[in-house]
């Protein structure tokens, strides 16, 4: 049932995969956050070259625990971060770098959806919270950079063998599988709504005037 | 002479490593039930790595979750302990200790500047909450490693009171649910504040989180009754384990209320990811100590 995929990849390797296929990574990964993607961007933007290959690559959205260990780094744990802050500054690399895999957790929204199609790549939906599962996946830390940022916000160069269980939340084809989810809890909403008498066209919040939280949000 | 000073420094970094490297028992109970019962595949799957992985942590004693968040602690006091001493200076000595020695992930930075000292301490961090009991004779302290994919998902909302409240609840906390996806780590515990005001209802949501055991109810019925309403409705919403789809979106929720004004009711909302992490232990005047949620 389950996919090896191994780095670097291919757009041919990745546009076989849809939304709900189990697959498990093997070679090179980039561990990226929130000031990480800033930085790389706003390189780009400049014309200036990143200091790493992310072609046909893997972006891992996750700030690991490491440890200094003689010489070397020693990973202790590891495992993915909310992904939806990485939906523009994401899309941007996939495009720029061709960046075929990008491992996080949660969703990513419509430019990245849209840049997964254009480009051919994936987006790999790891197990939140899973951090010694992953980190014994991790077989060495090749390099760093970006240390001034810090150890969680820094791009650790990692080898890994067997990432997994990771699933296919975005394919290449512009299929999601929070879209798929939804449809159903949709209308497992509407049912619940009717038996708690709560009538879904009030919004029943008085401020912020938007309410938050609100099912209609959650469309890509 | 029993040092205090030092049993409260060695019991806060013994309660920040139960706390990042173990799952309460009854936290793991209800994942192990919620793996039992669940009849996705796609979401039995997420169970078996979250119970896989816990196992595995606590084997070789390291972090469930990488996030090991912002080192925050409830501490009460017992009057009765005849205790006069500051917690801070220890506490902080732990913090340092347990970012090194655990490891946790130095999270904390300047709100403003960014700048990240790699202690995990710093403009107020550790943050400590205090409580008196005027009938406990001892120190009761909580370490709460607290993640930031479950906490950046808690909410305020204002409820008028021409709304029927329990509903207009139950609304809210769906939608929010609904609209966080897979990003707080569900399956979650819920914590509900009810009612006070702005600061009042989001620290009753944050305490609640805590209330052991996991899941028992609130000694008022109807708060118990809302409780349990909350709970059904996002169970019955089918996101499910890190919202791919499944039967368990949630653990337990977990209600307080608080008197509040006859105009508008605030309701805040907050969250914990299955990696549940807390710790509370018991400090008495003699030195000796009592861990409560992590026994051994």
């Amino acid at each position: 049932m389950s996919q090896e995929i191994r780095l670097p990849t291919s757009e041919e390797v990745v546009r076989k995969l849809r939304v709900g296929d189990i697959v498990y990574v093997s070679g090179i990964v980039h561990t990226m956050r929130d000031m990480g993607h800033r930085r790389a961007v706003e390189m780009i933007k400049r014309g200036e070259e990143l200091p790493f290959n992310l072609e046909n690559g893997a972006i891992w959205h996750c700030g690991p625990i490491v440890r200094r260990v003689d010489n070397s780094w020693e990973v202790v744990a590891a495992g993915p971060t909310s992904s939806s802050r990485f939906t523009e500054l994401g899309a941007e690399l996939v495009r720029r770098q061709r960046v075929r895999l990008t491992i996080g957790k949660g969703t990513m929204g419509k430019s990245m959806v849209d840049a997964l199609r254009e480009v051919g790549g994936v987006y790999l939906i790891a197990t939140g919270g899973c951090a010694a599962l992953y980190a014994k996946q991790v077989v060495k830390v090749e390099n760093v950079y970006w240390l001034d940022l810090g150890m969680p916000e820094a791009t650790w160069v990692l080898r890994v063998e067997r990432l997994g269980p990771l699933v296919v939340g975005i394919d290449s084809h512009g299929n999601s599988l929070e879209q798929i989810v939804l449809e159903k809890v949709r209308q497992n909403v509407s049912s619940i709504y009717s038996r708690e008498k709560i009538d879904s066209s009030r919004s029943y919040v008085w401020w912020p005037k938007k309410i938050p939280g609100s099912i209609e949000a959650c469309k890509i | 002479m029993v040092d205090i000073s030092e049993v409260i420094s060695k019991t806060a970094y013994e309660l920040l490593k139960r706390a990042a490297t173990k799952l309460p028992q009854d936290v793991k109970w209800a994942l192990r039930r919620a793996y039992e019962n669940e009849s996705s595949p796609i979401g039995k799957a997420q169970l078996k790595a979250m119970l896989d992985n816990a196992e595995m942590a606590e084997k070789y004693g390291i972090s469930i979750c990488q996030d090991t968040g912002t080192p925050l602690f409830f501490v009460k006091w017992g009057l009765k302990s005849g205790l006069n001493i500051d917690v801070r200076r220890p506490i902080m000595e732990a913090v340092k200790k347990a970012t090194i020695d655990v490891p946790l992930r130095p999270n904390v930075i300047n709100p403003l500047t960014k700048e990240n000292p790699g202690t995990n301490i710093g403009w107020g961090m550790p943050y400590i909450y205090y409580d008196l009991d005027p009938e406990a004779d001892y120190v009761e302290i909580t370490a709460v490693p607290k993640g930031f994919g479950s906490e950046a998902k808690s909410t305020l909302v204002w409820i008028t009171t021409s709304e029927p409240i329990p509903e207009a609840i139950v609304r809210c906390v769906v939608d929010n649910t609904l609209t966080a996806m897979g990003e707080p780590c569900p399956p979650t515990i819920v914590g509900l504040g009810i009612g006070g005001t702005a600061d009042i209802a989001l620290h009753l949501a944050k305490k609640a989180i805590f209330r052991t055991p996991l899941g028992s109810l609130h000694p008022d019925p109807v708060v118990a009754e809302l409780e349990q309403r909350v709970l059904k409705a996002l169970n019955s919403t089918g996101l499910g384990p890190m919202a791919m789809g499944g039967d368990t979106t949630c653990l337990a929720v977990h209600a307080e209320i608080c008197g509040t004004h006859t105009a508008v009711v605030p309701l805040g909302i907050t969250y914990q990811c299955w990696v549940a992490r807390y710790s509370t232990a018991r400090i008495y005047p003699n030195g000796e100590v009592v861990y409560i949620t992590h026994p051994e």
